[in-house]
């Protein structure tokens, strides 16, 4: 295509939305059917479906919530606090629990007990680009606790029975809404602290939104007490997204990512006609290796069933692989963020998939493409486990059967001892000049809701609720009680905004983004892209460092 | 009956597939429209849509937008153009090259980012009759024929042939106007 020519596309992909949505109104191929209304229609659909309720919120809590206690415990055995062999059974035996009932009341009354008498009247204001999951249990925790305030603050919607008045920003434009709020006077209490977040919320935490120097967060080190025992299982998290003197996220619940990368699909049948061990065999045994990994793949590739053996998502592919082998491509070390990228790890890993993709036995796309494991033209297809019904939308139209689907996370590198896996964060921010005591007390409702086990039950649910069988789940259980023991924190999913928000942060650049996705764009080699951001990348840790 | 786009972009949040399902019922039309104007081919059409859709599924959330009509065309537009460049041994995209002889055959990309150009096509468009707008956008972003475009509009396809060659010499000028002079 002449230069010019993609040039303008790429220019007109910046289109405002708005030019887009008036020519669409003269097109007259959409059909014209009546409309109604958002809330008549959820309360019609509420009684006329049941459907599984995955909201962002309860994917990513839910996730988080398993490993918290993965996490929670690994600090405590590494203190010898708990013999692991104990603490490894209690894990275990909690994973699925589904209900309140095996919920010592002992330990959940003391967290109870624990929280301080705070008098909540008014809604909790939040401004959040999307509304958190009002099923998650944490609201009935926040319920026994305070009540549901009654008071609609002014400026807010909400229906009586709702504990958040909530103002919904866009993705793009939610640091500057929330300025333009604080500014303005108008100041929500909370905001959401999202993993991926990390980097744009404590540059605007300590320099504003786009440099203007006003704070968007209020420090919580004296509003909350992290070393009250109400943190235990989350102090760890909060010690790791805290950088310099003060923190300002509040961490809540961690989780693998189980919409994420972490995972590869398979049918078993294929590996049968290739004479090939179940790959989650291999995974059970310590065998499930990139060596392992590219001899089935030379096997596919010979039988002529396909081009690729790996079926991935763009911006999911490196950081799984990464995270796999042991390493993050950003650290959190003492306070400060250090830069990983060079590290004989990472650059093992990045070489490995620069290889794959460039003898074309990984096909990466913008999007999980599922039709290429239902049309065999590839052995995996890279999938968070919670994305399932994707692959089972499929059945009855294609080569596929539910019972025929495997699961197993991505594979190690080879003559590592241990197998790795990415955790996310959750929590909350509190906003300049928001409430400290709805902060608290919402803050307080997710911790009690993930110690005494409801966040768990909750989360487990969802994943059943997501169609997986009954293998599928005990292999996801698996992969839970392993991962407890080895968690990777990514602190490159907190420092870059995958859907192009560059100019939160002053008009940074996506340095980081473009040197972790370079085998995939192909434009220049990982050292290469190393070489060309890595400086800028490192003025970005520096300015958050110091 | 279908449900207003809020209520979709909730069912999209609430990760239920009834939110797919509306969207075809209420848009599958107008994104096969969109996918056709590209690639003007039936499979590919089809594979396309598809594709986009699952687009829409991974990407709301986190993305929550404003019009989801818009955004879903977007999305469709984007991959019939990524599939045209793929799978066409055609060297050019008719309508965008149409567009890029504003530039009378100099190097744009040296002159000016494709982001800015972005923003300043934006900001000329701002500017422009709302009709005039529709024409541009239908035309340059969507790939509607100019007897289509006449149709929607209900002008004759002159005015609009005439629309189109203004709007282009209009946005040089602007351009020119900025310090870039193409």
């Amino acid at each position: 295509m002449d230069k010019n020519t993609e040039h303008f596309l790429s220019a007109l992909d910046m289109l405002d939305e708005k030019f887009i949505e008036s020519a669409l109104e003269v097109m007259t191929d959409e059909k014209r059917t009546e409309s109604i209304s958002a809330d008549d229609f959820v309360e019609c659909e509420a009684q006329s479906h049941k459907a599984s309720r995955l909201s962002i919120f309860a994917l990513t809590a839910a996730s988080v919530a398993v490993v918290i206690a993965v996490m929670s415990l690994v600090a405590a055995i590494s203190l010898n606090k708990i013999p692991v062999a104990d603490s490894y059974s209690s894990f275990v035996s909690g994973l699925f629990s589904s209900s309140e009932d095996d919920i010592s009341s002992d330990e959940s009354s003391s967290d109870y007990a624990s929280v301080p008498d705070i008098e909540i009247k008014e809604k909790i204001k939040l401004m959040a680009y999307y509304e958190p999951d009002k099923e998650h249990p944490a609201f009935k925790t926040f319920r026994e606790l305070y009540g549901t305030p009654e008071i609609i603050p002014d400026g807010y919607e909400a229906k009586k029975d709702d504990i958040f008045a909530i103002k919904l920003t866009g993705y793009y434009e939610r640091f500057e809404k929330l300025s333009k709020a604080i500014n303005s006077g108008d100041s929500p209490d909370i905001s959401l602290f999202i993993h991926s977040d990390h980097y744009s919320g404590e540059y605007c935490a300590r320099y504003g939104y786009n440099d203007n120097g006003k704070s968007l967060f209020e420090p919580i080190d004296n509003v909350i007490d992290i070393n009250e025992p109400l943190w235990d299982k989350v102090r760890w998290m909060n010690e790791k997204f805290t950088t310099g003197d003060k923190q300002y996220a509040a961490i809540t619940s961690t989780t693998l990512l189980y919409d994420s990368g972490e995972f590869l699909w398979y049918k078993k049948s294929r590996m049968e006609e290739y004479g090939l061990s179940d790959p989650y065999e291999l995974y059970i045994s310590g065998e499930w290796t990139w060596d392992k990994f590219s001899e089935y793949a030379d096997l596919h590739s010979d039988s002529g069933d396909g081009t690729a053996y790996l079926s991935s998502c763009s911006y999911l592919l490196a950081e799984a692989f990464a995270s796999a082998s042991g390493i993050g491509f950003i650290d959190m070390q003492k306070g400060r963020l250090v830069s990983k990228l060079t590290d004989e790890k990472t650059v093992t890993c990045m070489d490995f998939l620069e290889e794959l993709i460039s003898s074309y036995r990984i096909n990466v796309y913008d999007y999980t493409k599922v039709s290429e494991l239902v049309d065999n033209e590839t052995l995996f297809l890279q999938m968070g486990a919670l994305k399932y019904g994707e692959i089972t939308n499929y059945i009855g139209r294609g080569d596929i059967s539910e019972g025929d689907l495997g699961i197993v996370p991505v594979p190690k590198k080879d003559n590592q001892t241990e197998h790795y896996y990415p955790v996310y964060a959750d929590g909350y921010y509190l906003c300049k000049g928001g409430n400290a005591d709805n902060f608290t007390a919402v803050i307080n409702a997710c911790l009690i809701s993930y110690n005494n086990g409801l966040t768990d039950s909750y989360n487990m649910e969802l994943l059943k609720n997501a169609g997986l069988n009954s293998e599928q789940l005990q292999r996801v259980s698996d992969v839970y009680q392993k991962a407890k023991l080895n968690p990777v924190i990514d602190m490159f999913f907190g420092m870059i905004n995958y859907n192009h928000t560059p100019d939160v942060c002053a008009g940074l650049d996506n340095a980081d983004y473009l040197i972790v996705i370079s085998p995939v764009r192909k434009e220049m080699s990982y050292k290469e892209a190393v070489d060309l951001y890595g400086e800028e990348l490192e003025k970005k840790l520096d300015k958050i460092n110091n | 009956m279908y449900p207003e786009d809020k209520a979709i972009v909730s069912l999209f949040f609430d990760r239920n597939e009834l939110a797919l399902s509306y969207t075809e019922k209420k848009y599958g039309d107008l994104c096969r429209r969109v996918a056709d104007n590209i690639l003007h081919n039936k499979e590919d059409v089809s594979e396309c849509v598809d594709s986009s859709y699952f687009s829409l599924w991974n990407s709301i959330p986190p993305a929550r937008p404003d019009s989801l009509k818009a955004y879903l065309c977007a999305i469709v537009r984007n991959t019939a153009l990524a599939m045209f460049k793929r799978r066409s041994r055609r060297d050019d995209v008719p309508f965008a090259s149409e567009l890029a002889e504003i530039s009378d055959g100099r190097d744009i990309e040296s002159i000016i980012d494709s982001r800015l150009l972005g923003g300043f096509i934006n900001e000329f468009l701002s500017q422009q009759r709302d009709n005039r707008r529709k024409i541009f956008v239908l035309r340059f972003y969507f790939n509607y024929s100019l007897k289509d475009i006449s149709d929607m509009l209900k002008m004759n396809e002159s005015t609009v042939k005439s629309h189109l060659q203004r709007l282009k010499r209009e946005l040089k000028s602007f351009l020119s106007g900025k310090g870039y002079d193409i």
